[in-house]
């Protein structure tokens, strides 16, 4: 069955790259075809097939039969389980505040017994070292009677994430039958982690179980665009995901469990011959640990249906663009991989997946630089091939019209049939009702419509600096970054006002003709820093309005954890504020001790 | 508590919060294939050696 959704998948995908090739080709062959023209047929066959692809995920998730209950243990959970926190030179006060929520949200289950929390720290910079020390102590002042809480620091950081998670097998993983792995911002209901035990444990076979991590927590209107999207859409992509993955992943690296034994015997992770960024430690780990779980016969599923479960996301074009560098780095790096030897032919297929993510920006970049310069190109017709009446080359409007109303279906498609979805199953309801539902797709397909080009850019900058062999590094997650202002905004931009400036200046000059169309695609880019600046603004408040924009259920009426979160953060913050928590947590540091204050070793 | 003890007790607790020593041996995995010997190589070898 799952052979056969993968296989109608990809020929949706092909089919609907071949008619626009056909299309593209009917349209550009009214004054003869130029090697250019052929270039831009196959840019636009690449970059359609990828559309599609989208496409086909979000209509296996609407299209496809609700999943029958899936198997799950019952009766009391005797095995063990860790809760690992991975920390990196984040904020202790909110990483470890989401740690005592999950903490106490365990605790109102009759499980806690069987979980231990684990924060591994990878922290290089000795202030927040030492502050970690000091809120870890905090933290197991208030809530260490009900779960046991460890903690350690890795003097250095090999591997990165996957070395850390993998340290922590290698010093205590013997003890647990399965592990939560998070990241430093997930959050997740004690109910949640129980009931994902219990799926573990009704299936031996299974290697690793991923949840769908709402975002949660955005204030911005970029981030709250985001956090709507992840909440509308992504569930119905992920059924989709689920329904051709099937048993052969994905793992996101976060908010899944994992059986300790399968991924120990399995997710060892060797380093590449070579520098980065194609050598050296697995950047995006989570996809090659998923694949070398379904080589070694492990299942690797996910589960859609399993709420609870949480992430925050970048509040700021900058610091998703950020994530996304280090994001297409790790992707690209798969190129490495997918050879490796015994690998399922999906997971090679998700890794090239991975690859054409990033690589579909160039695609579309280049498809347009190609259509500017086409008419400069182009060969005058000869209305007179013979003596006599003159024949007017046939111009294929019709062809262009049925190409642009596809690729558009192709974006815009699926949100309108989730939209759609929604009103019929009553699911617009969790999001303020059909009509605030429909403002904000509306407003976020505008909001993406003007976002887009840029990204475009920001990725395409990506893929060229790493195919120069530029290494992105490994940068820490920055979710309280907030505003960004109009200045550093230029600063991260000013590139893009003058590719957008070039691009628009080459259409007037080229391709007058399609001046307008390159608009759409320049002008935001020209306005790149007013738009990352202004979407940077704290737009709450939107949410709670009578349009409801962008209201989430989860902003609406937060869950118990989220709200056991805000609580100890908003009072932790208070205490923090007290200049005697920053004295105390200096003198944990003992002299001489500032580089290797982990307690583990 | 003076400020000391409350340092000390900080540093007893965070004594006590060691992972627990369990280890679980995690083999490193195999990704690259080794390089195929190219047909000519015998040939070169063969020519070195003259």
């Amino acid at each position: 069955m799952v052979t056969m959704r993968r296989a109608a998948s990809i020929f949706f995908a092909l089919a609907m790259a071949l008619t626009a090739s056909y299309l593209a080709i009917g349209y550009f062959n009214t004054d003869g075809l130029q090697w250019l023209d052929l270039v831009r047929v196959v840019l636009l066959a690449l970059s359609t097939a990828w559309l599609a692809w989208g496409a086909v995920l979000a209509l296996n998730g609407l299209f496809s039969l609700r999943r029958g209950r899936v198997p799950r243990m019952r009766g009391p959970i005797t095995v063990k389980t860790a809760v690992v926190v991975p920390v990196y030179n984040e904020d202790p006060v909110k990483s470890f505040s989401h740690v005592a929520a999950m903490v106490r949200s365990i605790g109102r289950t009759s499980f806690a017994s069987q979980f231990d929390f684990a924060i591994v720290s990878d922290t290089t910079d000795p202030r927040i070292a030492a502050k970690e020390e000091f809120w870890f102590v905090r933290l197991k002042e208030e809530v260490g009677h009900i779960c046991s809480i460890y903690y350690r620091r890795r003097p250095s950081n090999p591997g990165k994430k996957a070395g850390n998670i993998a340290d922590f097998i290698k010093t205590s993983g013997a003890l647990y039958d399965h592990l939560i792995i998070l990241d430093a911002d997930s959050l997740m209901e004690g109910s949640t982690m129980v009931e994902m035990v219990r799926r573990m444990e009704a299936d031996p076979q299974l290697g690793l179980l991923q949840t769908l991590p709402k975002v949660v927590r955005a204030r911005s209107f970029f981030g709250r665009a985001i956090q709507f999207s992840a909440s509308y859409y992504s569930p119905i992509y992920a059924q989709g995901v689920a329904l051709l993955q099937g048993t052969e992943g994905p793992f996101w690296g976060h908010n899944a469990i994992t059986r300790t034994r399968a991924f120990a015997q399995s997710c060892g992770l060797p380093q590449l011959p070579g520098k980065p960024p194609f050598g050296g430690h697995i950047l995006s780990h989570d996809y090659v640990e998923a694949a070398l779980l379904a080589r070694n016969g492990w299942k690797v599923r996910i589960d859609p249906d399993l709420r609870g479960s949480f992430e925050e996301g970048p509040d700021n074009v900058v610091d998703y663009a950020k994530r996304d560098r280090r994001w297409c780095q790790g992707n690209l790096q798969h190129g490495r991989i997918v050879s490796a030897p015994g690998l399922k032919g999906w997971s090679r297929f998700v890794f090239i997946q991975g690859i054409m993510a990033y690589v579909a920006a160039p695609l579309w970049a280049l498809f347009l630089a190609a259509s500017i310069a086409a008419p400069a190109m182009m060969v005058v017709p000869d209305y007179f091939p013979v003596p006599g009446l003159p024949v007017f080359p046939k111009v294929e409007t019709a062809n262009a019209l049925a190409l642009l109303t596809g690729v558009v279906g192709l974006l815009l498609g699926p949100k309108l049939l989730i939209l759609i979805d929604g009103m019929i199953t009553g699911r617009n309801r969790r999001f303020g009702g059909s009509f605030r539902a429909f403002v904000s797709v509306l407003i976020e397909i505008v909001c993406t419509s003007i976002l887009a080009p840029i990204m475009m850019l920001f990725q395409t900058r990506a893929v060229i600096e790493i195919l120069a062999g530029a290494d992105g590094g490994w940068p820490a997650a920055n979710r309280e970054a907030g505003r960004v202002s109009l200045g550093e905004a230029w600063a991260a931009s000013w590139w893009i006002v003058v590719v957008g400036l070039i691009t628009i200046g080459a259409a007037y000059r080229l391709a007058p003709e399609y001046l307008l169309f390159v608009l759409l695609v320049a002008g935001p880019q020209v306005a790149a820093p007013l738009v990352i600046s202004g979407t940077s603004y704290v737009s709450s408040a939107l949410g709670r309005s009578a349009l409801g924009l962008f209201a989430t259920p989860e902003e609406m009426a937060p869950t118990p954890v989220m709200r056991e979160q805000q609580n100890v953060l908003a009072r932790w913050r208070a205490e923090k504020a007290d200049s005697a928590v920053s004295s105390v947590a200096e003198k944990i540091v003992e002299p001489n001790d500032s580089a290797e204050v982990g307690t583990s070793r | 508590m003076s400020s000391a003890e409350e340092s000390l007790r900080a540093r007893h607790i965070l004594q006590q919060s060691a992972l627990p020593a369990a280890p679980m041996a995690m083999p490193e995995q195999v990704l690259t294939r080794p390089r195929r010997s190219i047909l000519l190589r015998p040939l070169f070898q063969w020519l070195a050696l003259r």
